[in-house]
């Protein structure tokens, strides 16, 4: 049977890793190519990789700027892939057909699209017949509103009158392979998932909905599952807390929820 | 024993030929027919929809290397897309021919579930590979998981080739096997350790 996934996201800004509490207060946590055998070594299921680099706002003028920062993010991506023998999701700044060829051109599985998304769907419907809707993973942040959840872009800076739900259900109209759902709001605070959201949104696609934004205990995780997600995410815990990992693993399987077995690592296989 | 990894611009080759050089493989890139003549099995790994798949290999102009490769029993292994357009016909981008090595019919995943998303992705096991000559060969562990991301399925056409299922609703072919041809729905490269298995008895597997 299928299991569901625990994924890290993990947070680029102009190259270093971050951790981010509301989608401020950027906390530099090292480099993401620093012992990169250790994403093996996790008992994760599958890596996110997020570029949210100050300055790359998209401006024609400074193209420059842009090109260089996608650069140095293909080697990022291809020294990460290159050591890393599961799947790997990258995104963030990507603009059009050449960025996403580029970033699965340097090894990662995945992409992510998340404002150029909103500004131009077809680019959704245009990856998705070139490269397979399983490529495409869109992400939706949102914040709450008092007419209830809008959709934000431009990493949090506008907010849309667009509910996520609705949104989702029209980017998996336009060939979105999955959806990553991030909540604003609980971003870094570690109040958990905003599970209502996410029922919602993951009542609204017959595709993959993985829930982020808030979550640091088990029981986070377990209720982002229990809420219909396929995967449960988090930013900004497993490069901080010690065993988060196994012991997240440990308790969600105890509450039954079906994860994959953790069996032997890379190295035993040169003894096999 | 080199093994070939056919570079139809597709895809990126990255994770696969780092994971084959990991299990201790000599990888060679096919980009042009005569590539097909220094190896002695070959890898269709496959990213991306069917018909974008088959009209790669067509530019390239190695669609017959890889039939004659199959069909003189070397042997040959498709990987998730590559695995699909090994079969005769997909339906993903308009009705399309495959390869036609394998008569079988690559269709549209549906489970009318809820519950059951598609594309189907993530980790899904086996469990019985015994049907799979190189699946046993690997030394798999029990119920062993593969990460799964597709959103078409293979359907054979014939009892001859051995199909290992994995459960989504229904059973839906995960391995399949036919003399010296195989397939992987999953993908063996990001697969961690069981993928590695695969790929390690795959570099050094005799039919």
């Amino acid at each position: 049977m299928l299991k569901k996934r625990l994924i890290p996201v993990l947070l680029l800004r102009d190259g270093q890793l971050v951790k981010t509490t509301r989608f401020g207060d950027y906390q530099v946590i090292g480099l993401p190519t620093y012992q990169v055998e250790r994403y093996n070594q996790w008992a994760i299921d599958e890596l996110v990789f997020l570029d949210i680099s100050s300055g790359k706002k998209y401006d024609g003028k400074r193209d420059d700027l842009r090109i260089k920062n996608l650069t140095s993010v293909k080697e990022i991506v291809t020294a990460i892939s290159s050591t890393c023998f599961m799947p790997l999701t990258f995104g963030g700044q990507l603009r059009n057909m050449e960025d996403i060829h580029g970033i699965l051109e340097s090894g990662a599985d995945r992409v992510t699209l998340n404002t150029q998304a909103f500004h131009e769907p077809e680019l959704v419907r245009r990856s998705s017949d070139a490269f397979g809707a399983q490529c495409i993973v869109v992400v939706i942040d949102f914040v709450s509103t008092p007419e209830g959840p809008r959709v934000c872009i431009d990493r949090g800076k506008t907010t849309t009158d667009r509910a996520p739900a609705d949104w989702a259900r029209e980017m998996e109209e336009n060939g979105a392979g999955e959806i990553i759902l991030q909540s604003i709001d609980r971003d870094g605070t570690y109040k958990g998932y905003d599970t209502e959201t996410l029922k919602d949104v993951c009542d609204a696609v017959n595709i993959p909905v993985i829930s982020l934004g808030g979550a640091r205990t088990a029981k986070h995780f377990i209720e982002g599952i229990n809420a219909g997600a396929s995967g449960a995410a988090a930013a900004n815990i497993f490069h901080i807390l010690e065993n988060a990992d196994r012991q997240i693993r440990r308790q969600m399987n105890r509450a039954g929820i079906p994860l994959r077995s953790i069996d032997g690592t890379i190295e035993t296989l040169e003894q096999s | 024993m080199p093994v070939g990894v056919v570079d139809s611009g597709l895809c990126n080759l990255f994770s696969l030929m780092n994971a084959l050089k990991v299990v201790g493989a000599d990888v060679r890139r096919l980009q042009h027919p005569t590539d097909f003549d220094a190896v002695d099995r070959i890898i269709i790994p496959g990213v991306g929809s069917f018909a974008a798949g088959m009209e790669k290999l067509q530019e390239r102009q190695i669609l017959s290397s890889i039939q004659l490769f199959a069909a003189s029993g070397k042997l040959t292994m498709g990987i998730c897309l590559g695995m699909q357009l090994l079969c005769s016909r997909g339906v993903e981008g308009g009705s399309v021919e495959g390869l036609g090595i394998v008569e079988a019919d690559v269709v549209e995943l549906v489970t009318n579930d809820r519950s059951l998303p598609v594309p189907h992705v993530g980790w899904n096991n086996f469990s019985d590979v015994s049907a799979n000559p190189l699946l046993m060969a690997a030394n798999l562990s029990a119920e062993p998981d593969f990460y799964f991301v597709h959103g078409f399925h293979v359907v054979p056409r014939v009892p001859e080739i051995a199909v290992s299922t994995v459960e989504y609703g229904a059973p839906v072919v995960g391995a399949m096997a036919r003399d010296n041809v195989f397939g992987c729905q999953f993908h063996p490269e990001i697969s961690h350790i069981n993928g590695l298995r695969v790929l390690k008895a795959f570099s050094s597997y005799t039919c």
